[in-house]
């Protein structure tokens, strides 16, 4: 009887089971970083205490952690849009760059405009940069059936190089030695949003575009259009939806949101463009999707685990010495756990399904 | 009267003679430079730590590389590792530092209380710069930097004059009359500083002598300085001059295989071979940092929006002859070399440098 009142109650609440056993993985998974972190000599208590303190000991840290979860946010987002809609984006990274490309150009041409138009139009920019790059992905794939794996991928290759390129050339800061562009002007920089942090307004419009897309996704005809493609673009093409287009709406958006990830970045963070700007967000962007299950709660969730895991791993290395390699090793324990723990979940949620009485 | 002592036995830790003379040195080169700063001196935070029964001045060094790069780094690393042993110092080491995640590690030290943070990277002064005056009770410092804040220390090596005595030495020993000089890129203004010094030194005993400049475009990519240098030994290249991070003994390690001369940088490689090894052309972190630890340990360094200049006098770089050569090589060489080093440090000696903005 308790059973079954049990069953009912996480069958009808099954975040619980997803929420609930992912967090079981981390901790298994900091277990075993903690006896890692014993063997070489380190109290993995206090290692964990300062990984901690670092995410959310102090409003500072805390600006920090939401910092990255932004543009991380958005190439998760990115991805999993394209993936649900039959296109492999793996482009996150190059669409990233773009779009911070496209902010910095624009930016630079907007100094004597009022801050909310400037910044509006140096996003905008960003959004459309992204969405140009994964276009060019989309129509190789339309006209020549060319595998989106390998084209997405060789366009982050280009596109990092282009930068690269730039940013010790055409576009360097006279007034630097570094290679790096000028800093965008102080009226197109996203503003502070929480007093003593440098958390941008930034996450604000990652959160917003995560709501828009989750509405157009899962509430619109166009969004069930590319969901149908994704699924099965024959069957979605009987049904009388045109596949095609569907793909290249979910392709341009996909790319956008990547672009948006970059422009958030310059304009509220980094502020000028250099080779190695984005530090892997595009790549990541891809393991949160996956580990999200393409779910927005699900990429909202692991979006913060990685950007929380970056920022806490720093501050183990700097409070308690703890080594390079060993950090990385500790994150990826931790993701794999969390990836492999969602397969205990489908198992999990298939026997509740099962023991579900029929009728 | 405990701050007093606490500053008093600090400023009194005894070293050996030659950080005595450095730190001399230092004395008063910085203060021909040094100006007033509303940032809190190493001394207060001494006593602040003293008073709350810490002992312990929280002290942050970052680096680009690896800790392990028989260069800079380990160079850097080493030195903190005695000082902060030397002054009682809590040092927070982070590695691996590029210039994307530099802006958030200073930033983060500097949030949490550590009230020295010092990078060892030179490149990264000018982030640390445009950093400072956000924390106006922190003091940050720049290995070499060339950019410096109000609250800021740069201290920089000139650049050439040690380079500019590798020349000579090179310039004296090359049959060839081709000299090869190895650094990440070829524009940047600290390259192109090492060109004309060591063009210059070369030129100054040897006016046939020219330099072959390439770059590796990497400070880690062992394989490209391996390829650049058997570019330069196959261009006729007989003796190569390495200034590119981790790949400096993977290219004077190349030189000794192949039987062509090789001059080190930054930290003395002379052991890497006794029969190819000329010498040393150093700019060691560690220099920097003891001038720059004790002096502001005792008072005599504070921050300054200009950075400091240091040369071979002041101890800040030095060349090292490899001792194997002495009974190899003619004694014109150490001759002229003793002349050249006697010019720098009196000042008779310059080299027009390419007119950069760093």
């Amino acid at each position: 009887m308790h059973r079954e009142k049990f069953k009912s109650f996480l069958q009808k609440r099954s975040f619980l089971i997803t929420g609930g056993m992912a967090i079981l993985a981390i901790f298994i998974a900091m277990v075993v970083g903690g006896i890692l972190i014993f063997m070489i000599g380190i109290n993995p208590f206090a290692a964990y205490q300062s990984f901690f303190r670092g995410i959310f000991g102090s409003v500072y840290g805390f600006g920090e952690t939401m910092n990255k979860f932004t543009p991380l946010l958005c190439c998760a987002l990115s991805f999993s849009l394209a993936q649900k809609s039959g296109f492999f984006n793996l482009g996150s990274e190059g669409q990233l760059y773009m779009g911070a490309l496209c902010s910095v150009l624009m930016a630079s041409h907007l100094s004597d405009m009022p801050a909310v138009p400037a910044i509006f139009f140096s996003v905008l920019a960003g959004i459309f940069g992204g969405a140009a790059l994964s276009l060019v992905a989309g129509i190789l794939k339309i006209l020549f059936d060319a595998n989106e794996l390998l084209t997405t991928m060789m366009l982050n290759y280009i596109m990092t190089y282009i930068i690269a390129l730039l940013v010790s050339g055409a576009m360097k800061d006279p007034q630097s030695a570094m290679e790096q562009t000028a800093s965008v002007p102080a009226n197109t920089r996203l503003p502070s949003v929480l007093t003593d942090s440098r958390l941008h307004a930034g996450l604000f419009i990652a959160l917003a575009v995560l709501i828009l897309v989750w509405f157009l996704h899962q509430r619109t005809v166009r969004g069930f259009e590319m969901r149908l493609s994704g699924i099965n673009p024959k069957s979605a093409h009987y049904a009388g939806v045109n596949e095609k287009r569907a793909l290249i709406i979910a392709i341009i958006v996909s790319g956008a949101l990547s672009g948006l990830g970059g422009s958030l970045e310059l304009l509220g963070n980094q502020y000028k463009l250099m080779d190695g700007f984005s530090n892997n967000f595009g790549f990541d962007g891809i393991g949160i999707a996956v580990m999200g299950q393409y779910n927005p709660i699900g990429i909202l969730l692991s979006a913060f685990l990685f950007a929380a895991l970056r920022i806490g791993t720093s501050s183990m290395q700097r409070s308690m010495k703890v080594p390079t390699p060993l950090l990385y090793i500790l994150q990826g324990i931790i993701i794999i756990a969390v990836i492999v723990s969602n397969y205990y979940v489908r198992r999990i949620k298939d026997s509740l399904v099962e023991g579900r009485p029929v009728g | 009267m405990v701050n007093l002592t606490m500053v008093a036995l600090l400023a009194g830790c005894g070293g050996n003679s030659s950080s005595s003379s450095t730190t001399a040195a230092a004395k008063s080169a910085a203060s021909a430079v040094a100006t007033e700063t509303a940032a809190a001196s190493l001394n207060e935070t001494v006593a602040a730590a003293a008073s709350t029964g810490t002992g312990k001045v929280k002290v942050a060094w970052i680096c680009e590389g690896i800790l392990t790069d028989n260069g800079w780094n380990a160079d850097g690393y080493k030195e903190m590792q005695e000082l902060a042993t030397k002054y009682n110092l809590d040092v927070s080491y982070q590695e691996n530092v590029g210039k994307t995640e530099a802006p958030d590690v200073i930033r983060n030290y500097a949030s949490e209380g550590y009230k020295l943070v010092i990078d060892n990277e030179q490149y990264h002064c000018e982030i640390m710069a445009e950093i400072a005056p956000e924390f106006p009770d922190v003091t940050f410092a720049c290995v070499n930097g060339y950019v410096s804040a109000d609250n800021m220390i740069a201290i920089t090596g000139d650049m050439w004059q040690h380079i500019y005595l590798a020349g000579v030495m090179a310039g004296k020993v090359t049959k060839s009359n081709k000299l090869g000089l190895i650094t990440y890129s070829t524009d940047s203004s600290s390259a192109l500083t090492m060109l004309a010094a060591l063009k210059a030194g070369a030129q100054s005993v040897n006016s046939s002598a020219d330099v072959i400049h390439v770059a590796t475009g990497s400070f880690s990519d062992l394989e490209a300085g391996k390829e650049m240098c058997t570019s330069l030994i196959d261009q006729g290249c007989d003796v190569i001059f390495c200034n590119s991070g981790d790949c400096n003994v993977t290219v004077m390690q190349t030189c000794a295989n192949k039987k062509v001369y090789s001059i080190g940088a930054i930290v003395d490689h002379n052991d890497i071979s006794a029969d190819y090894v000329l010498g040393s052309a150093m700019l060691p972190p560690s220099n920097i940092l003891k001038i720059m630890i004790s002096g502001y340990i005792d008072g005599t360094l504070k921050g300054s929006a200009k950075p400091i200049v240091m040369g071979i006098k002041e101890g800040c770089e030095e060349f090292r002859v490899n001792p194997t050569m002495k009974g190899k090589l003619d004694q014109s060489v150490f001759d002229a070399l003793d002349k050249a080093t006697k010019g720098v440090e009196d000042g008779s000696i310059k080299v027009e440098l390419p007119k950069t903005s760093k």
